[in-house]
């Protein structure tokens, strides 16, 4: 794992002084509400509908187990004992003091641990695929290049007052588990003809109220190249992205008016023209950092280990074996090193909102990790954990400790596996509760059988058309919306996320909330009524298409 | 209350900023190949009004100016902006900064020297800062 340097902790200390100076400033009532907001806004700090919420950075969801441990406490000494893994791979406490917040940001700061940029109009959190490093399609490890735009990113002077938010995903494997087509700006790490490293980049996608998939802009950027280039999009995005409208301020709709073509012109041209030579990437600054990311000392003879039969553990009951078989297949992943796997935790669950995980748990994920993952967590977009590097013969050992603290749901990537938004329940903005009807799913779906059988199949839920639950690119999207001063919900269906992203078409009329879960039932058994042998719901969704669903939930009304 | 940046430190002039040199002004959403094509003045300040302290196109216009014309008189960033946004807007190049004049002066000097280590070489880069162009430390 990446480890500060001089520089980086004296940035993210100074910038704890600087909040503490600012929040006691605002106390004193010398700052007003107005000039206090854009200020705790770069620190992370919203206010929500019934209490603040401070939003700590897990840059690109890599965490150490230590990190883990003072998540842990800070959650219990300032919160409820509760933490929220959020679909950029961050973690929210939904009911910190504003008083509290510089104390918070001053213990973060001793792991090396921020909330810097995490909301207002900036840089956000980088993200990316929760196997880097580990998946055995990586073409390089995408950490190191996270780290960098990281740290170029943090507190950039030109660019913190963008005209929205920014945010930008790199991919480092031949499979797509970034979401690079949704992000303001996306990056694939490729090679080009003759083996060297660069990035593919792609600007304008998102989702929100215009959902869009971004366009290529280069076909290789030669990675010293890096910053310089994301520095030249960003001034020409800081120019001219709209600030009069902040529904129409995001970088996707500036590429849509212009037309990629020439928008990738206007990028171009300010690259040759204004590129600062001493943001170029020296060979050794990128091995340096690709050190940081060496691979732990995983043990010879664990290549071995893959060819001995797993055995599930033998005080299980039949019920438990069969927990135990799904959860080898779906939780855990294939890892580029023979002997070894990536282990999900699924924070998912009939008791549990999507994505909470309480203090008591994190210490245990952090002693997981050191016993049996070399110190470190990953966070998911989807809302979960992931052990990054698991010895294969362990798995019954950990599945058992799973299992027992309530942790070891089988169901990654299944319908109950929901990206879902805080909703009503935290967020004011929304037009619906996401939470409770993750619920009512869960409860419905709560048969593992019935759920395998249905195979992939990805259900986001949005509590308004700011999308932050991915509705979109989900199979089966939820988006909640007002009618008459009631919660309604919009059923979409059809999108994808990963290589060949799709956003979700409208089903019909939105329904009433009860009338959620039965029509999310009928549209599964249209599904299962419809498919061929082994055909997953998205291509039986594109063989049929949207007019066959529609007709069978119109059969129903 | 004008603030400037000078060869003896900060200077905090309490006296109201008509009293200075107003200089030429421009507003922050000016492009900058705009403002160099009326010519870059000589002596008087160059002065960038900010309508709102959210707008970030008066960070880049000064940073242009100071990296791709070469501008080398006085900046000074006047109108919405904020007495925590200091230390950036002089990252950018501005050595001069109006304020209202309630401003506390221990507040404006904290702000200006709030960071002694950056990651960006942009204009006026503090003495700590992140060498991407070599692999050696800093
Ligand atoms: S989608 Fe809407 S309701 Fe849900 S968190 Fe985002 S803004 Fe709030």
């Amino acid at each position: 794992m990446y480890r500060y340097d001089s520089v980086d902790q004296a940035i993210v200390d100074q910038r704890v002084a600087e909040f503490r100076d600012q929040t006691e400033r605002y106390l004193r009532g010398e700052l007003s509400e107005d000039a206090f907001r854009p200020l705790r806004l770069l620190n992370g700090l919203y206010y929500q509908r019934y209490a603040p919420m401070l939003r700590i950075a897990v840059p690109y969801g890599v965490v150490s187990a230590g990190q883990v441990r003072t998540l842990a406490h800070v959650a219990r000494i300032y919160d409820r004992g509760v933490g929220h893994v959020t679909t950029r791979q961050n973690l929210q406490l939904n009911h910190p003091r504003v008083e509290d917040v510089p104390d918070i940001l001053a213990e973060l700061a001793r792991v090396e641990m921020h909330a810097i940029q995490t909301s207002g109009n900036c840089v956000r959190n980088v993200t990316t695929d929760p196997m880097a490093g580990v998946a055995p399609d990586e073409i390089a490890d995408p950490r190191p290049y996270c780290e960098l735009i990281r740290q170029w990113a943090t507190l950039h002077p030109e660019f913190l007052h963008l005209p929205r938010k920014f945010k930008i995903a790199v991919s480092g494997a031949v499979h797509d588990r970034a979401t690079v087509r949704v992000h303001d700006v996306g990056l694939r790490i490729v090679e080009n003809e003759v083996g060297e490293r660069g990035f593919e980049v792609w600007a304008g996608g998102g989702l929100g109220r215009l959902p869009i998939l971004s366009q290529r802009v280069r076909a290789f950027l030669p990675e010293a190249e890096l910053l310089t280039y994301l520095e030249a999009l960003l001034r020409v995005y800081n120019r001219e992205g709209r600030r009069d409208n902040k529904h129409k301020a995001r970088i996707k709709v500036l590429v849509k008016a212009r037309g990629i073509e020439d928008f990738r012109e206007a990028v171009e041209r300010e690259y040759r023209q204004g590129r600062d030579t001493r943001l170029r990437l020296d060979p050794a600054r990128i091995e340096a950092v690709h050190q940081a990311f060496a691979p732990p000392a995983y043990a010879d003879e664990a290549v071995d280990d893959d060819s001995i039969p797993l055995e599930a553990p033998k005080a299980f009951s039949e019920g438990q074996r069969r927990r135990w078989r799904y959860w080898l297949e779906r939780n855990v992943s294939a890892h580029r090193v023979r002997g070894y796997r990536a282990v999900y935790i699924a924070l998912k669950g009939v008791e549990r909102p999507p994505g909470d995980v309480t203090a008591d748990e994190l210490e245990r994920v952090a002693d997981w990790a050191e016993r049996y993952s070399f110190g470190e967590v990953r966070t998911t977009y989807q809302q979960n954990l992931v052990l990054p590097d698991v010895r294969r013969r362990d798995l019954p050992a950990l599945f058992e400790e799973l299992e027992s603290a309530g942790l070891a749901e089988p169901t990654i990537g299944l319908l109950t596996d929901p990206i879902c938004c805080p909703g009503f329940d935290y967020c004011s903005l929304a037009n619906a509760h996401s939470i409770p009807v993750a619920r009512a799913l869960q409860e419905r779906f709560a048969d593992l059988d019935h759920v395998y059988d249905l195979g992939d199949l990805r259900l986001n839920i949005s509590g308004c058309m700011n999308a932050c639950g991915h509705h979109h690119t989900a199979q089966i999207g939820l988006l909640g919306v007002e009618k008459q001063g009631r919660s309604w919900y919009q059923i979409q269906i059809g999108g994808a996320d990963g290589d060949a992203p799709a956003l979700g078409k409208v089903l019909g009329p939105a329904v009433p909330a009860e009338d959620v879960v039965p029509a999310v039932e009928r549209v599964v058994e249209h599904y299962l009524a419809q498919r061929r042998e082994g055909e997953s719901f998205r291509s039986t969704f594109q063989r049929i298409g949207l007019g066959s669903f529609r007709d069978a939930l119109a059969e129903h009304a | 209350m004008l603030v400037r940046m000078t060869d003896r430190g900060i200077v905090v002039d309490a006296a109201s900023v008509d009293a200075a040199s107003p200089g030429r002004s421009v507003d922050a959403d000016t492009p900058p190949e705009d403002v160099a094509a009326a010519g870059l003045p000589s002596a008087e300040p160059l002065v960038i009004r900010f309508a709102s302290a959210g707008d970030g196109r008066g960070f880049t216009l000064a940073r242009l100016l100071r990296t791709r014309w070469s501008y080398t008189g006085a900046l000074r960033a006047s109108g919405a902006i904020q007495v925590d946004q200091l230390f950036f807007l002089r990252r950018c190049g501005f050595d001069e900064f109006e304020l209202p004049a309630q401003v506390d002066a221990e507040t404006v000097r904290a702000s200006l020297l709030r960071f002694q280590a950056a990651y960006q070489p942009v204009v006026n880069d503090p003495a700590v800062l992140r060498d991407w162009s070599s692999g050696g430390p800093e």
